[in-house]
């Protein structure tokens, strides 16, 4: 029997970070393990992703502005998509397609959540890395093969995915309904596939972290909101994306292996009517927004977390309502998962049920209102530093309010009845999930682009870029209010077609030419960032004077995060201007004076377990099957 | 044997969980969703189905009822496995162990003759008349899970390798832990989804 005394296991438990040693290029910044740099892995590819919606959204935007003239430089970037100058219809809804994919999933999706969780999951709750190094590796190259499979639908000869991001059959389901439906629809597909399994590998671990891995004295109710805001939408993940998986794989049985989950009695130009029939569409719809309506959430979570905490460390006050923010979080969790008929009224279903998801989406707006009273009564009376951080955070407050308020018309299902597949629809989720995620996401970026580069970001520019994003997001969004009530359809091609219609061109124009101001702004975004990585001013330590536990690690990165110890934790994240203080924060890890210390008690721990011993494996497989029928030794 | 004093800060905190048996736990979650979804779908499809004179009813081949006995005797000799690790008995463990993986192959292999038999019946995965839905279904769903008995027999033998190496006993369970873990739910997955589609005719 031996005994030995445990010096510094919290330092080497884990992953073994306590010997540093540096790693080749290839593991280093391509397949690295590393939280930090997956993180930023997540963030460049989202940001190009980023690239490509946007400007996919300002070609077809041209379109609904000016439908009659002729561009040439469009015939020079897309080619026969573009003939003569002008926008091919298909491919004008395959570009509206591929924006909301591209948006929906591979910038708010794994951009922001994908990112930011990486980030600040370990850093926050104290871990040396994630729960599984490796599965967080493979979710990120997963994710990089997606977006290059879903890009690479621009080559195929019929153009990408047309029919809608929702990509409901029947459209999906026949190969041959229009030009998108063939293989571009079959990319789509593999896409969404390679990237489901991307969002279970990497929500796996977020859960696994957060509810193991936290350091000593970070109980639950000591985890800043970002990591509540992470966990809850990992939750969200791993219970919805198995059913959009399920949803897909129907898909593509459908399409490609004869079978009918979602047909019924097609019939086709010059093939007559299909044999395979028997489905339904609406089980497809069911399917896909039992996920589409958590997406919203798994969209909007991680900017209302990242929110939290900006707006709390720039009002140098502790978040009002700590607790009542995470139960809202919480109920907006649960609720998520019993509303998504609400996108469905105008199927056909039962008006009682109707009833029951009208009901419970506009419950929503409790906890959404409990969320948006906390943030005005966090900035009443703050110090507030209007750090663009801080900025594009209040901004994100604004599009909730905007945004959320048209939610409450929408769930509503004799009103939605009047205003589905319109511009309000449009407007309405372009606010509170389009733009209030981006400026989540926009505020995460300036606030922790210190930590993740080790450099500061350029003020003035970051607060240009608010403003003229601020600006534009309303001038694009607000005036498509108008345009729905209007009755104007979104996805259509040509508005100059229905007279009804052309008293909206001048309106169109208008909007497109914010779109454009938009997608100025976001150049200043890129000039900064990128600029900022190679020239910006060196970052300190802790620049915002923050409390949360990553601001204790160094600024250059190390595989571990925390040279020694990883820090204990003896307080709650806000506890900003406390009166005993003479410093405005007190950071997690720092001990006051006078106060009990109960997390470095000495305690013991008596290991009784088998040993193991060497034997060729050979042997010990063979002498397995007698060691059956004989007593144990 | 050894006996471990922690006495200082730098001991770590003890999670309530192994990160790795909870990371099982979290892809059960995720893999009995897609199960639910299908089952779901399914209930969905059969209501309107006969609602609409477009559901045609079979009996379940016998080679899946069959399926559904031989993984509950693979879940009882995967525990035997787990129990003879448990208390270190460690030669028992990899014979233990490569019963439970025959057992899973002959699973699969069972699951095939069903296939067999539905095709004997004229059923087929592609339905030629709208209610032959049904074994469409069928298909699909036991496809599935079929996939993930695959991944099942994959870490199976993984943990035959280690428990041949005398790496699989007392102090070293996790591995042996997870499988049993998966291998029990893969099980318990099937015996649902067959008595789902015997009792929701």
């Amino acid at each position: 029997m031996s005994t030995s005394i445990i010096t510094d296991t919290h330092a080497t438990d884990s992953h073994g970070h306590h010997e540093h040693h540096e790693p080749s290029f290839l593991f280093k910044y391509v397949f690295s393990t590393d939280h930090k740099m997956i993180s930023k892995q997540f963030l460049i590819t989202g940001i190009i992703m980023g690239c490509f919606g946007m400007g996919m959204s300002l070609l077809f935007r041209l379109q609904l502005a000016w439908p009659d003239q002729a561009f040439p430089i469009l015939e020079s970037l897309l080619g026969k998509w573009a003939k003569d100058g002008k926008l091919d219809p298909n491919y004008y809804m395959a570009l509206v397609t591929i924006h909301g994919t591209i948006m929906v999933f591979y910038v708010l999706t794994a951009g922001l959540s994908g990112t930011f969780s990486n980030l600040l999951i370990p850093l926050q709750v104290g871990a040396r890395d994630m729960a599984s190094p490796f599965m967080n590796m493979l979710s990120y190259w997963f994710f990089f093969l997606s977006s290059c499979v879903l890009m690479s639908s621009f080559f195929a000869e019929t153009g990408p995915a047309s029919s809608g991001w929702t990509v409901y059959p029947p459209l999906s389901a026949l190969s041959k309904a229009m030009p998108g439906s063939g293989l571009g629809t079959t990319l789509w597909l593999v896409a969404i596939i390679l990237f489901i399994v991307s969002a279970l590998l990497g929500g796996i671990n977020y859960i696994t972290t957060v509810l193991n891995m936290r350091t000593k004295g970070m109980s639950m109710n000591r985890l800043p909101l970002t990591i509540w805001a992470f966990f809850l939408t990992a939750i969200l993940g791993l219970l919805s994306f198995p059913v959009l998986l399920g949803a897909g794989l129907l898909l593509i049985f459908d399409r490609s292996f004869g079978t009918s989950f979602y047909l019924s009695d097609i019939h086709l130009n010059g093939v007559g009517a299909l044999t395979n029939s028997g489905g339904s569409p609406v089980l497809y719809q069911h399917l896909f927004w039992f996920l589409g309506h958590p997406e919203v959430y798994i969209i909007l979570m991680p900017a209302l977390g990242i929110s939290s905490e900006v707006i709390s460390t720039n009002a140098r006050k502790p978040i009002f309502g700590y607790t009542a923010m995470v139960i809202s979080l919480i109920g907006i969790s649960f609720l998520s998962f019993i509303v998504w008929g609400h996108h469905m009224f105008i199927t056909g279903m039962n008006p009682f049920l109707g009833t029951m998801f009208m009901y419970v989406t506009l419950i929503i707006a409790v906890p959404s209102a409990v969320k948006t009273f906390n943030y005005l009564a966090t900035l009443w009376k703050g110090n507030i530093r209007f750090t663009p951080a801080m900025m594009f955070a209040i901004g994100l407050v604004s599009f909730f309010i905007t945004g959320g308020l048209t939610g409450i018309y929408l769930g509503n299902a004799a009103l939605d009845i009047q205003m589905h597949d319109s511009y309000f629809v449009v407007a309405h989720f372009h606010l509170v999930m389009g733009s209030a995620a981006i400026f989540g996401m926009f505020a995460g970026i300036y606030h922790w682009f210190p930590k993740m580069f080790g450099k500061m970001m350029n003020k003035t520019l970051g607060n240009l870029h608010f403003w003229l994003t601020f600006i534009s997001a309303y001038l694009v969004f607000f005036p498509m209010h108008f345009m729905g009530l209007a009755g104007v359809p979104r996805r259509y091609y040509q508005f100059s077609l229905i007279p009804e219609f052309e008293i909206w061109m001048n309106v169109n124009i208008f909007i497109t030419i914010s779109a454009f101001l938009g997608g100025i702004a976001q150049l200043l975004f890129l000039y900064n960032f990128f600029n900022s990585i190679f020239r910006g001013e060196k970052a300190t330590e802790n620049p915002w004077l923050s409390n949360t536990l990553e601001w204790s690690t160094q600024v250059k990165h190390i595989h571990g995060n925390w040279e020694g110890d990883i820090p204990t934790v003896y307080r709650g994240p806000h506890e900003y201007s406390r009166p005993d203080r003479e410093l405005d924060y007190f950071p997690q890890h720092e001990i006051g004076d006078g106060e009990p210390d109960h997390y470095h008690a000495p305690s013991t721990q008596v290991d009784t377990a088998f040993d193991g011993k060497k034997e060729k494996a050979s042997a010990v497989f063979f002498s397995s099957f007698a060691a059956l029928f004989m007593k144990k030794a | 044997m050894s006996q471990t004093i922690q006495p200082s800060i730098s001991s770590n905190k003890k999670s309530i969980f192994n990160e790795k048996t909870f990371i099982i736990w979290l892809f059960i979650v995720a893999s009995s969703m897609l199960f639910i979804a299908f089952s779901s779908a399914y209930w969905v499809h059969k209501t309107d189905g006969i609602r609409n004179n477009a559901w045609f009813e079979f009996e379940l081949p016998i080679q899946f009822w069959i399926s559904a006995i031989i993984v509950a005797v693979s879940s009882l000799f995967m525990q035997l496995a787990y129990k003879a690790a448990t208390n270190d008995d460690v030669y028992k463990v990899p014979s233990l162990l490569t019963i439970t993986f025959i057992l899973g192959v002959s699973f699969c292999i069972s699951q095939f003759y069903g296939y067999f038999a539905l095709v004997d019946m004229g059923l087929y995965l592609s339905n030629r008349e709208a209610g032959e839905i049904s074994a469409s279904f069928v298909y699909v769903i036991s496809g599935a899970h079929l996939l993930h008995i695959i991944g099942g027999l994959v870490l199976l033998f993984v943990a035959i390798i280690k428990s041949s190496r005398l790496e699989v006993h007392k102090k070293n369970l996790v591995f042996i832990n997870i499988c049993k873990t998966y291998w029990h739910f893969l099980g318990i997955v099937w015996i649902f989804l067959i008595l789902f589609l015997y009792f929701a005719k």
